[in-house]
């Protein structure tokens, strides 16, 4: 007996779908775990730590899906932020330094962009080498002072909110990127050519796409957005130093592939990267808060992209070829008593703890 | 071939319900998350019984007893019970900060409030600032922070002071404004100047020199790298050549990698100054494996325990330090004056410390523990720290 399994593939099996259940399977256990999770203020307040993350990832979902990476927007986040910073602490006015600085991230996208479009170097490997070189550069700007005492208007960027309800500004661009990103991922020409070179860049390029123009241009993007990434770290510390950002293009890769982005290339939507966001954020946040340490943390998360890898390339061709027999039913009620057993005893081991 | 397919998909499945479950910082979620993470980490140190297995990562092992006791100390903080403070390192798992740590265990216990000992995985300011952002989200009775940089934690500094936290910043100071009180282990001045007046003794006045630091953004390191820098323009120093200042990160290997790079690129070099207990535990390792002891002297900022052997072996024979036991317990004791309105952090107040007794701040809301201590071969036995 053949399962109709079509509309399961377009709802829960299709990648967003699932990462809502996730999102709210997620929500949910936090608010049983802690009591301050549910909080609208300390949510909007940890927004705020995924803003710059988030930025990162819009144009990361235009790299991932014509099949390159960028491993440098890190380093590009620091050059920009130390170089607004030593131009500031030289005398320049804050919004002049940060002008220079984002034409400065141009150039750094532009140099990506020539070596992997024109010369046609690996990505993985320009941008690699980017990475520490951009780095290296801020290093060389900052030293071992940092830039600080910036301007109240400039901070707010990353530290104001919105009047009295506590949405920070940082949400509202993030929101505003986020928007554009989409509709130009979704409803425009480049948008699908973007697709057609993650899909088969050769044939592409035979069909008149202009494959070197578009990958130049999306690897300026990154650095770009990389900058203004940059430009609300440095107003949400108050202060830049060359590290600043360190580590941080792993976040961003980890959350777009987590979105649903194929990291072979051709596939994804911005709403999946957004929801990833959001499932990481809240993750993060209620793990957090049950003091869980930084390492498990990045356990779970790890699991979570190695799942999120696996189960597409399976899923499709499960729902395929299910049949329902026997043998489906006995290990499905497996897996599920499994499941619940495992569920109910970590609860109850809980409530152990709470009761000493 | 199918049924391969459907397994693996159930697998997965049932991984996913572990994950949703999870979030218990209890052992029994350890096993299930570490089977399928074990080629991630796998340096298992073993002395915390019931968390051990959580913590199979790089970091020490204290940071797994935290990990269960921090959530039922959150969650009886939550209840309403007594007071909970949190002691955050610059990061966890370095033997300095575990005994600052047991210093305030001490004054815990004295005072009757619970202290959770909580920090990053890395020496770094975004996520000491995303830890802090959660546990300013459960509203805790106060922190007691080691920044990992003096300016970005300004901003979630005064977000603390303005939730009714107090913040009090220890051994690496957090700029005024992002908190009400420093705790300075000792004067600044003393331990820079105190730096370069052992290694000219131990060397003989004469020579090339080179600093190995912990992190480049670290504030307390680059105040005391001010004064050495300083103190070397003196005349009667006018031997001493300082020819580099590299940074270890804190970190124990890149520490050892970088004093090697020293001797390497300076075959003359006489003496290295480490002002990281990491960084001398390092070089003392690297000067003695390099066969370098008595040709190169190590000195700088250690505890005893991990320096004894060094000083036994010449290749460290004296470095400087306080108790950092000494400073987690004043900092508790400052933090519950704030807490319990003794004080408000003004230039001028005074509370008690406990055994230590009675504390000034001064003019910029910064309280002294003390002078610096040199150990050496003659006093290093007296003490186990």
């Amino acid at each position: 007996m053949k399962l109709n399994l079509s509309i399961l593939r377009r709802g829960v099996v299709r990648w967003e779908g699932l990462l809502v259940i996730l999102i709210i399977v997620v929500a949910f256990a936090n608010s049983q775990l802690s009591p301050y999770f549910l909080n609208t203020s300390n949510l909007l307040r940890t927004t705020s730590d995924f803003m710059e993350i988030g930025i990162m990832m819009l144009p990361m979902v235009f790299v991932i899906a014509t099949g390159n990476i960028d491993l440098s927007i890190a380093s590009t986040l620091g050059l920009s932020a130390s170089l607004m910073g030593w131009l500031f602490m030289g005398g320049w006015d804050i919004w002049l330094a940060v002008v220079v600085a984002l034409i400065a991230s141009v150039f750094a996208g532009l140099l990506n962009g020539f070596l992997i479009a024109k010369l046609k170097l690996p990505s993985l490997a320009v941008t690699i080498g980017t990475l520490s070189f951009y780095r290296g550069l801020a290093y060389a700007l900052l030293g071992d002072q940092a830039a600080r005492g910036y301007p109240e208007s400039f901070t707010f960027l990353g530290q104001g909110t919105l009047g009295t309800t506590g949405i920070p500004f940082s949400l509202l661009i993030f929101g505003g990127f986020a928007l554009i990103f989409g509709l130009v991922l979704h409803k425009t020409t480049f948008g699908r050519y973007i697709f057609a070179i993650g899909n088969n860049e050769q044939a592409s390029r035979f069909s008149g796409v202009p494959v070197d123009r578009i990958k130049m241009g999306i690897f300026v993007l990154s650095s770009v957005m990389a900058a203004i990434a940059g430009f609300i770290l440095a107003a949400r510390f108050g202060s830049t130093r060359p590290d600043i950002g360190t580590g941080l293009e792993l976040t961003v890769i980890t959350v777009t592939v987590l979105g649903g982005v194929s990291i072979f290339g051709g596939s994804g939507t911005m709403v999946g990267a957004v929801l990833a966001l959001i499932l990481v954020g809240i993750l993060r946040f209620g793990m957090g808060l049950i003091n869980l340490q930084g390492q498990v943390q990045d356990i779970i998360i790890g699991l979570l992209l190695i799942l999120s890898i696996l189960l597409p390339r399976f899923g499709k061709q499960l729902t395929s070829s299910l049949s329902l027999n026997r043998g489906v039913v006995f290990r499905v009620a497996g897996v599920v008593t499994v499941a619940l057993v495992f569920g109910i005893f970590f609860f109850w081991s809980r409530t152990l703890v709470l009761a000493r | 071939m199918r049924n391969k397919r459907l397994n693996l998909f159930l697998v997965s499945l049932m991984l996913l319900a572990v994950l949703a479950a999870c979030g218990d910082p209890t052992a029994t979620t350890a096993p299930a998350a570490t089977t399928t993470a074990a080629p991630v980490a796998t340096k298992a140190a073993t002395t915390a019984p019931t968390t051990t297995v959580v913590a199979t990562t790089t970091a020490a092992t204290t940071t797994a007893a935290p990990a269960a006791t921090t959530a039922a100390a959150a969650t009886t903080a939550a209840s309403g019970g007594n007071k909970t403070f949190i002691l955050v390192p610059k990061a966890l798992g370095i033997p300095y900060f575990d005994t600052a740590n047991k210093g305030a265990q001490e004054a815990a216990k004295e005072l009757g409030v619970t202290v959770t000992y909580q920090g990053p995985a890395t020496a770094d300011a975004t996520q000491q600032i995303q830890l802090l952002n959660s546990l300013i989200a459960q509203k805790v009775s106060g922190l007691a922070i080691s920044a990992d940089d003096a300016d970005a934690l300004v901003p979630v500094g005064k977000t603390a002071i303005e939730q009714k936290i107090p913040v009090v910043s220890w051994d690496s100071n957090i700029a005024p404004g992002g908190r009400q009180i420093h705790i300075n282990q000792a004067n600044a001045e003393d331990i820079g100047r105190g730096q370069i007046q052992l290694i000219s003794k131990l060397i003989g006045g004469k020579g090339k020199i080179a600093i190995l630091s912990a992190t480049s953004t670290a504030p307390n390191q680059n105040t005391w790298i001010g004064f050495m820098k300083d103190e070397l323009k003196k005349p009667e120093n006018a031997g001493l050549e300082l020819v580099a200042t590299v940074y270890g990160d804190d970190q124990d290997e890149k520490s050892y990698t970088e004093a090697q790079g020293l001797m390497k690129t300076y075959p003359d070099l006489k003496g290295i100054i480490s002002p990281t207990t990491v960084g001398i535990a390092a070089s003392g390792r690297a000067v003695t494996d390099a066969k370098k002891i008595g040709q190169v002297i190590v000195t700088g900022l250690g505890t005893p325990n991990q320096m004894r052997n060094f000083v036994k072996s010449g290749a460290a024979p004296a470095f400087a330090l306080w108790n950092p036991g000494d400073l987690g317990y004043l900092s508790i004791y400052a933090l519950n004056a704030i807490s319990t309105g003794q004080i408000q952090g003004k230039a001028g107040e005074t509370f008690k410390a406990g055994k230590l007794g009675s504390y000034t701040i001064d003019k910029d809301g910064v309280v002294l523990l003390g002078k610096p201590t040199v150990f050496d071969a003659s006093n290093i036995d007296t003490f186990n720290f």
